[in-house]
């Protein structure tokens, strides 16, 4: 069974004739529809006409004067690898792609995962819960070096809301991190006991963060506990919390110290797209993230550990996100400042896109009628204009983890994949954008793009035959 | 900008789009009536609210854009009974067609929506992450759960 199965299952999937029939009867009957667009353009206006004199008297002040940022192409190009020949295993090679970016190139035969530094390879029994095999290898410049690792395991076993959860639970600990990893036999044999799974906790090598669910689709519902490795108990993260907002919730995001949390609440329909309370796990206080600083946010992002990003949006009647605001709101003092007025949010379906585009972190980029493009540090409101460089429909930007980089990359819409063309990063703390073209791309089906650490970009590709798989790695 | 949208238009479009507007209305909620309900307000929907589209891409894009938030509208506001199968749908498929289909369909929402868009229709992250409203870096997220969480066979399928 494969995903081709999936494909041949749903093409017989159509809708009954009689539809079309009810649809067309149903056309007939005439709405009266005010084009909500049309009102948002005139607030808009008179938002932007407010932020106008608001930037003349940014542009006054020497500390808040737009910065430039010259993009640079490198002279180099990488020639992307391409043979088809399967090898036997992982198998890697190193280019230098001028003296600014170190490429290295994972062939395989089949897709090996990275956990950490590692290059993975992990072989499952059959029901998928229990590791029959597991082989590491250190990637260094040139080589794989095959190393041994210290491998735990333990049964897991926790009840939770009534439900016991189960399963093997596995983990190393490398340079005082703590990698944990269970088998994934969710899916058509999904039974109660399996909906759980773990995650590191604020570099905790004693602990990790279970993760407990019940439900599917939008029953679906999600806690976290911290899991003790040594004794196999479980301790609550959100003491004192209306346990009527910990059963609606389908999920939790935690700052890098862990010390508070962003819990996030199910859509219904007083709140069609969710609720989130921050959680401050020393003063067991809960705030609904929409009264924080009296910006009414629908949802906040960790900058660090006490500062949050909170997000703004307006909609359309039709759900089309129109509009975005931000502020930054200083956790301890409970002080938030705008830092992106009301905007309009860039559109690629429009024929000529402009607008911020919004990244999940501490930074958007305000994207110019004539492509034009500017970063705007939304903790600081700076604005940074990208010099010698013009936004187009195929590039794409993506924050590394900690907020520090941005990922560019341009894609080749001829190609089946990705096909990505150019590649490069702003290195935001540096202040620095470049990139280099990529020739070759074409000969592989380039499936996937990713930073896998704060460093280290990885491309997902395959040879057109399917035959022989790559990873691909960029240090910038 | 708004459009009218003629009924030859209109007729042709729901030709075109009409089985991926239900397909990922399927997906969604599981349940044919459902499926159907939600394919019927899209396209009057089409009708009534379409924006001057600037392509046929655009305007498959907003159809299922549309969807995704019908459906998730629908399912919010109702109470709904857990649905394990598509017997009635796919009676004559063979089985492994079936299993695939229930392996996706037994997929939490946030998972299935990214893997049927990416693999069935053929969206890249970026695509989805427009369609369904999310960061990229969610819908990255979502499809590599969304595949560790599948049983089936997805290697070199991209």
């Amino acid at each position: 069974m494969n995903i081709n199965d999936y494909r041949r299952a749903m093409d017989r999937i159509v809708p009954d004739d009689a539809l079309k029939e009810r649809i067309m009867n149903q056309k007939n009957i005439k709405k009266k529809y005010t084009p909500a667009r049309r009102v948002l353009t005139v607030a808009l206006a008179a938002a932007l006409t407010i932020a106008c004199l608001f930037t003349v008297a940014f542009a006054a002040s020497p500390e808040l004067r737009t910065a430039v940022l010259s993009f640079f192409r490198m002279e180099e190009r990488e020639q992307v690898p391409n043979s088809s020949a399967k090898p036997e295993g992982p198998d890697i090679s190193k280019a230098d792609i001028g003296e600014l970016v170190k490429a290295q190139y994972i062939k395989m035969d089949k897709y090996y995962s990275l956990s950490g530094d590692l290059l993975t390879d992990l072989t499952w029994s059959e029901d998928h819960r229990t590791l029959e095999d597991a082989k590491f290898w250190e990637i260094k410049d040139n080589e794989l070096v095959p190393v041994e690792i210290d491998l735990h395991t333990q049964q897991m076993d926790v009840t939770y809301g009534g439900v016991r959860y189960r399963g093997e639970l596995y983990w190393y600990i490398r340079d005082g991190v703590l990698y944990p990893f269970k088998g994934t036999p969710l899916g058509v044999d999904t039974q109660p006991e399996d909906q759980w799974y773990v995650r590191a906790f604020s570099g905790r090598t004693d602990a990790l963060l279970l993760c407990v669910s019940q439900g599917r689709q939008m029953e679906y519902t999600e806690t976290s506990l911290l899991y003790h490795l040594d004794t196999g108990e479980t301790e609550e993260l959100f003491a004192g919390v209306d346990p009527a907002i910990l059963t609606d919730s389908d999920g939790s995001i935690w700052s890098p110290n862990a010390n508070r949390a962003l819990i996030t609440g199910r859509a219904s329909a007083q709140y069609p797209n969710g609720r989130e309370w921050l959680y401050d796990r020393e003063t067991r206080t809960l705030t609904d993230v929409s009264t924080l600083g009296g910006a009414g946010a629908e949802f906040g992002i960790f900058v660090d550990d006490d500062t949050l990003v909170l997000r703004v949006y307006t909609y359309t009647p039709d759900y089309d996100c129109e509009a975005v605001a931000s502020w930054v709101y200083d956790i301890p003092t409970g002080r938030a400042v705008q830092t992106l007025k009301e905007s309009p949010i860039y559109n690629e379906q429009d024929e000529d896109p402009y607008g911020i585009i919004p990244f999940y972190g501490g930074w958007a980029m305000e994207i110019g009628q004539d492509g034009s493009a500017c970063l705007i540090n939304l903790v600081t409101g700076e604005r940074t204009v990208l010099e010698n460089f013009t936004f187009q429909k195929n590039i794409d930007f993506w924050l590394n983890p900690s907020g520090s980089k941005l990922l560019y990359y341009a894609k080749d819409p001829e190609t089946g994949g990705f096909g990505i063309s150019q590649l490069g990063v702003i290195d935001l703390e540096e202040m620095t954008f470049i990139a280099f073209d990529r020739e070759g791309y074409e000969n592989l089906h380039e499936g996937g793009i990713v930073w896998e650490n704060d460093n280290t970009i990885s491309i997902e590709a395959s040879s057109l035959d399917g035959e022989t798989q790559y990873l691909l790695l960029y240090q910038f | 900008m708004r459009q009218t949208v003629s009924a030859d238009e209109f007729e042709t479009a729901y030709d075109t789009y009409s089985a991926a507007v239900y397909r990922l209305a399927l997906v969604y909620l599981g349940r044919p009536a459902d499926a159907e309900d939600v394919t019927q307000e899209v396209f009057v929907r089409l009708l009534c609210c379409a924006p001057a589209f600037t392509g046929e891409d655009h305007k498959k894009r907003w159809l299922l854009r549309v969807t995704a938030n019908l459906c998730r509208d629908q399912l919010r506001g109702i109470w709904r009974k857990q649905v394990t199968g598509l017997e009635d749908v796919l009676l004559a498929a063979p089985a492994q067609e079936r299993e695939a289909l229930d392996a996706v369909m037994a997929l939490p929402e946030q998972y299935k929506l990214p893997i049927h868009l990416h693999y069935y229709e053929g969206y890249s992250v970026a695509e989805i992450a427009e369609i369904l409203k999310l960061g990229q870096s969610a819908v990255k997220m979502r499809l590599k759960r969304g595949r560790e969480l599948l049983k089936i066979e997805l290697e070199g399928s991209y």
